[in-house]
């Protein structure tokens, strides 16, 4: 990479551009201002062999046409015909744009959004906006797996430790470029845990990757990053000019049939691309065909800080009280025994009635301790 | 001392635009209603309903249920699942489930809390008329 240290030529991707009629905006990103080594290294998907990459990249080609026309091809059934989790109704299910800075960890960090994203649309709560932890699931999971700034890692093994071990939330672990080691994870981590309940494997079916977008938020995706790629500002992406660079992740938010494309947040900053989306193309650069994933549901081990009870429900079988969280949702009053199950509805009733803050614990969608202020 | 179950024939003392109760050919006609769209036990199990005001809590009109409602008074007695709730929007007296200590329990907490709140309230009656889930809110 020593020897290939220029600037990304702008005016190259400019006449491009004009040539294909405009279909997006370049110009100055914090991605474009790196040298070429920087730029690479911000790439943590390890790229198959040259054959596979084109094999990959020509597959999701092939699949860009069902996936433009997915009701003539009968493919999409169920589906919206498009879907964006930053506006829902009005609503914002995603978490603030971050920055791998310079570290290969975009698997992580693609990975980790997916989980913030489908924490807080399967639970209908915007508000709940969860920081979970780039750094314990990179420095910790992946280096025990053999991921390094410098290596990259896969999305694959990122979702096994996810739903085995679970994730951290960002103040346990803040994320910095490099900080390999794990030694500023909270020792308390276990109680302050995200962990995925089940995940899917969605690769190469653009219909069930829409299906799963629309109904859990978000998935992962990867593809082949080309030079043009790192000067995108907005519009619809497609690989004009440029030699491959490397593999990506991110996470897909959204997408539209009409536009034809998905809508993916990144990992750069929001000084690259568009506020730090960008919109790719149907069937652009395998973003269909290597390696997407989607979570089913996030399970929670922590306490939910001074909130609000909104509303309790009770039905008629044994131990069936559930409150209604702000931030959360619906949680299980906890069901240990008749009486401790009583003991806790009785207090959160209590809170709601008199309006008065509680701190929860819970646990997998149970509340396991209250605490009424 | 009252042990069996009698419907509570109190009215609430605070509240003098309560509806007179339902007479005996209301409650039958309403206890026949619900009886046909009335949800499984199962299906109650999981709150499903949003707070209102929120862009989903529309799905609170369900069949069976009757919403948006407040508990002006309760009453118990020293007999066995004998708790009742007064709601008002002429629904009047409700048994709360029967089915079982531990459940009325738990939805006794409820309608007291509701009662002394004022908040609104979402009722599911069963078959039998008692109410067999509450939302509080």
């Amino acid at each position: 990479m020593a020897n290939d240290m220029k600037a990304v030529d702008l005016e190259e991707v400019r006449t491009e551009l004009a040539r294909a009629g405009h279909p997006w905006s370049t110009g100055d990103t914090s991605m474009s201002v790196l040298n070429e080594a920087e730029r690479r290294m911000r790439l943590g998907v390890k790229l198959p062999s040259a054959a596979e990459v084109t094999a990959l990249v020509a597959s999701s080609a092939s699949l860009a046409q069902a996936a433009r026309a997915p009701s003539a091809a009968g493919l999409n059934a169920g589906a919206a015909t498009s879907f964006d989790a930053r506006n829902v109704g009005g609503s914002d299910y995603t978490t603030p744009i971050k920055d791998q800075g310079n570290c290969g960890s975009c698997v992580a960090f693609g990975t980790v959004a997916t989980m913030e994203t489908t924490a807080a649309f399967t639970r209908g709560q915007p508000a709940f906006d969860p920081d979970l932890s780039e750094a314990h699931l990179f420095y910790v999971h992946g280096a025990s797996d053999g991921a390094t700034c410098d290596t990259g890692w896969l999305p694959s093994h990122a979702y096994t430790y996810c739903k085995n071990v679970g994730v951290t939330f960002e103040d346990y672990f803040p994320y910095t470029p490099r900080n390999t080691g794990g030694a500023a994870l909270n020792a308390d981590w276990p109680n302050r845990l995200a962990r995925m309940v089940s995940y899917q494997t969605l690769t190469n079916n653009p219909a069930a990757i829409k299906q799963h977008i629309s109904t859990h938020g978000a998935v992962s995706a990867c593809f082949v990053v080309y030079q043009d790629f790192f000067s995108y500002r907005s519009g619809i992406y497609r690989h004009l000019t440029g030699a491959v660079a490397g593999g990506h992740c991110v996470s897909l938010v959204g997408y539209d049939d009409v536009g034809g494309y998905w809508i993916a947040k990144n990992s750069w900053s929001t000084g690259w691309g568009d506020h730090g989306y960008v919109c790719i193309a149907y069937g652009e650069c395998g973003i269909e065909t290597w390696e997407v994933h989607g979570v089913d549901a996030v399970s929670l081990r922590m306490w939910t800080g001074q909130t609000q009870v909104v509303g309790l429900y009770h039905a008629n079988t044994p131990r069936s009280g559930w409150a209604f969280i702000n931030g959360r949702g619906w949680l299980k009053v906890n069901t240990a025994t008749d009486s401790s199950h009583e003991m806790m509805l009785a207090d959160l009733v209590g809170a709601r009635v008199g309006n008065r803050p509680v701190n929860v614990f819970e646990n997998n969608g149970s509340i396991d301790i209250s605490q009424v202020y | 001392m009252a042990t069996t179950k009698t419907r509570p024939t109190a009215t609430p003392l605070d509240d003098i635009q309560t509806p007179p109760e339902p007479t005996q050919q209301q409650l039958a006609a309403a206890q026949i209603s619900v009886g046909t769209t009335a949800t499984t036990a199962s299906a109650l199990d999981t709150p499903t309903m949003s707070p209102p005001g929120t862009a989903s809590a529309v799905t609170a009109a369900a069949a069976g249920w009757l919403t948006n409602k407040h508990v002006l008074m309760t009453w118990q007695t020293s007999g066995p699942l004998d708790n009742w709730a007064f709601v008002d929007g002429g629904t009047g007296w409700k048994h709360l489930t029967q089915s079982g200590d531990v459940a009325i329990r738990g939805m006794a907490l409820l309608a007291a809390g509701a009662r002394t709140g004022g908040g609104l309230v979402h009722l599911n009656e069963g078959a039998a008329g008692a109410i067999d889930a509450m939302y509080l809110w």
